[in-house]
């Protein structure tokens, strides 16, 4: 694109914003009521699978309706996934009328696949052919599919066949930020694929629940392999990475106790994603970490705004709240852990924790 | 040839035994191909295959169902509205069997490429679900949460769990003027494909939620030249003068042109894919986008020498339009978005 386009793409961009606003103010549902199209319809016009006359309808509708359109842009750009096959106790022996095949529809469909299959069958061979000379299957296809196999082993903790897959893959030359946040919880042998979720709490970082330093984490020896893979391929971070890594990378120095660099990755991820509370925990250990409490004390509370039920975002509330010393705070938000928690080890050290506390 | 046998099939005397008529009016697009005459009798046979259906996958999905043949007037109702909304898409070029179509549907065969779900079962379950049945609730939970789950990942990250853990009591949840979420699925397509949108949309409008709402005045419908009249080149500058002219050039786009220059532009949808889902080709969409954009800007330039202050206002253009100058250019849209703003705030 020419220089010339670019700024027309820029002056439209802002003056289409603004245009649209007028048309925003009523049209803020996209469920059927209020003139909208059903969400039925909405699911055929996605599909292409609408009548001629109702997809023009329906394009009219979106040209106007800044809340519809963005409703199905959403579902665009986003390749929203098309789960489910037909459950088994639902199948049947499909039945097929070559006769009943179709409306004239489904036959100008049938014409035009076919010719989309001649070109689509010589488009595979040149393909073949392409791939064949490139050495490898599409990168962009290969990358995706190793990220899925990786992180359904990350998330059943299968991490030596996860660190195989991803090491194939990378001497395969597919790499990609976020197949590198994936080793990264391979090689530290956390299960899934954000090392806040499954160990996000002060106590993850050597902590006791009354906030004394119990334990050195910065010496496993899991670490190790994560921070020379981190250092291999160099630590400063650009505006194309994806949050996930910007995350486990900050987990991972602060857990090295390289806290300022925690701090610059975590306040990097708040900035990208406001609205995630796992950039606000991240956030709130480093605070905690350097004895900055009010500030930790700042960021686990937004981190409660915004996931109510991140047991993990209130035990590291409650300590925080002990080190400033508001013991009856701490009391009544240690209760509410106890109240998400259900039966196990921690909530009974809670309680006898609590017990101290009186 | 396929009417012949189709309305022999509807003419075997076997198929006359059952006299529900469930079938009120009788469809518009069949009349045509039956005789008045068989209309009962063609009737009854529609009526007794789907009172066999909606029974078999009320066993399936409905609590109550096991143990009592009775089948619910509403859900027999909804089954009809989906059968005959298919079989008239089906009976355009042929006309199946009732049977036929109904075992296409069972079978996931909805002839559109790429769904596969039985549709019949998925609407039974979406009306037992609307009349509060466990079962069924059951089933949804079990066989569709999953991906309900994912997608609201995708749309909104980890927060997006929460935002639908109680997904399958909202969609039965009634809305103030409106039934509930689940009345609006009726089997025009899968009961998945159909959550895709409604997940995302109860994704959306949770953000929406959280975000101030910014009040704006309504669009003015005053005549185009008269808004440009109405300017004062002096105290509003030449952005102020484009303004008007901008709007009033995106509304005389085609519809299809205004929504590809708007997916593109303000939603940020891949050209790839908006070229796909619109069926068109990716090379056209570039050649359209140029298109479209450069007509934007002619029926600006007209719009602004019709108007008494052309002089200024092509002034101003000759700015927006003085290719290369890309700082120039960027710092004209600034101040075009802040007149704006104080338009509509005044």
């Amino acid at each position: 694109m020419t220089s010339r386009h670019t700024a027309d793409d820029v002056l439209l961009q802002r003056l289409l914003g603004r245009t649209e606003a007028h048309l925003a103010t009523s049209n803020a549902d996209g469920s059927g009521g209020n003139g909208h199209p059903d969400e039925e319809a909405l699911a055929l016009f996605d599909e292409g699978l609408l009548p001629s006359m109702e997809h023009n309808a329906i394009v009219d509708h979106l040209s106007n309706c800044s809340a519809c359109r963005s409703l199905i842009g959403m579902l665009w750009k986003t390749e929203v996934p098309v789960a489910g096959t037909l459950p088994a106790s639902a199948r049947v022996q499909v039945i097929r009328e070559t006769e009943a095949s179709g409306s004239a529809l489904t036959q100008r469909k049938k014409s035009l696949r076919s010719s989309i299959s001649v070109v689509a069958i010589a488009a595979l061979v040149l393909m073949a052919v392409m791939t064949w000379q490139a050495g490898g299957t599409s990168a962009l296809v290969a990358e995706r599919r190793t990220y899925r196999q990786a992180e359904q082993m990350l998330a059943s903790a299968d991490f030596g066949n996860a660190r195989r897959v991803l090491e194939n893959a990378e001497r395969s030359g597919i790499r990609s930020g976020r197949l590198l946040s994936l080793n990264l919880q391979a090689l530290r042998e956390l299960p899934g694929s954000l090392s806040l979720d499954s160990s996000g709490t002060l106590l993850d970082f050597g902590y006791d629940l009354d906030g004394t330093l119990s334990r050195d984490v910065a010496n496993q020896p899991t670490l190790q392999g994560a921070a020379a893979i981190l250092e291999r391929e160099g630590q400063q971070s650009d505006a194309t990475e994806p949050l996930e890594l910007i995350l486990n990378r900050g987990h991972l120095r602060l857990s090295q106790n390289d806290i300022e660099a925690a701090i610059a990755d975590f306040n990097k991820a708040r900035s990208d994603a406001p609205e995630e509370p796992l950039a606000w925990l991240g956030l709130g250990l480093a605070e905690f970490a350097r004895n900055e409490f009010q500030k930790a004390e700042a960021a686990f509370r937004s981190c409660v705004r915004l996931a109510p039920k991140l047991v993990a975002a209130h035990i590291n509330l409650a300590m925080t709240l002990e080190e400033l010393g508001r013991l009856d705070e701490a009391r009544e938000v240690w209760n509410s852990v106890v109240a998400l928690l259900i039966d196990g080890e921690l909530r009974d050290r809670i309680e006898r924790h609590l017990e101290e506390l009186k | 040839m396929g009417l012949l046998r189709a309305v022999l099939w509807f003419t075997k005397p076997e198929r006359h035994r059952l006299a529900v008529s469930v079938l009120d009016p009788w469809p518009a697009w069949l009349s045509p191909h039956i005789h008045q005459d068989e209309r009962r009798s063609v009737r009854n046979d529609v009526a007794e295959v789907l009172v066999k259906t909606t029974q078999r996958w009320q066993r399936d999905v409905v609590s109550s169902a096991a143990e009592t043949k009775n089948v619910e007037p509403a859900m027999l109702a909804r089954v009809e509205r989906c059968v005959l909304h298919h079989w008239e898409r089906f009976t355009s070029s042929s006309l199946p069997a009732i049977d036929v179509v109904v075992a296409r549907l069972e079978s996931g065969d909805l002839g559109y490429s790429g769904s596969q779900a039985n549709v019949i079962r998925e609407v039974i379950m979406a009306q037992a679900m609307e009349l509060r049945d466990e079962k069924a609730a059951e089933c949804f939970e079990r066989e569709f949460m999953p991906s309900v789950r994912a997608i609201a990942q995708r749309i909104s990250g980890p927060r997006g769990l929460d935002l639908v853990e109680n997904f399958g009591a909202d969609l039965v949840l009634p809305r103030a003027t409106r039934p509930p979420r689940i009345a609006g699925f009726i089997g025009r397509t899968s009961l998945t494909s159909w959550l895709r949108i409604v997940v995302v949309n109860h994704c959306q409008e949770a953000g929406r939620r959280k975000e101030p709402v910014q009040m704006i005045d309504e669009f003015e419908p005053t005549p185009i030249t008269a808004r440009i009249e109405k300017h004062d080149p002096d105290s509003d500058g030449c952005e102020g003068l484009l303004q008007p002219i901008f709007a009033d050039a995106v509304s005389s786009l085609e519809s299809e042109d205004r929504l590809i220059i708007k997916m593109l532009i303000l939603d940020e949808v891949p050209q790839q894919t908006l070229a796909s889902k619109l069926g068109i080709h990716s090379g056209n969409v570039t050649r359209r986008r140029q298109r479209i954009s450069q007509s934007i800007w002619e029926r600006v330039n007209h719009l602004g020498s019709c108007s008494s202050a052309s002089g200024r206002v092509n002034d101003c253009l000759e700015l927006v339009l003085a290719g290369g100058h890309v700082e120039l250019q960027r710092t004209l849209g600034d101040v075009l978005v802040r007149a704006m703003t104080r338009e509509d705030q005044s």
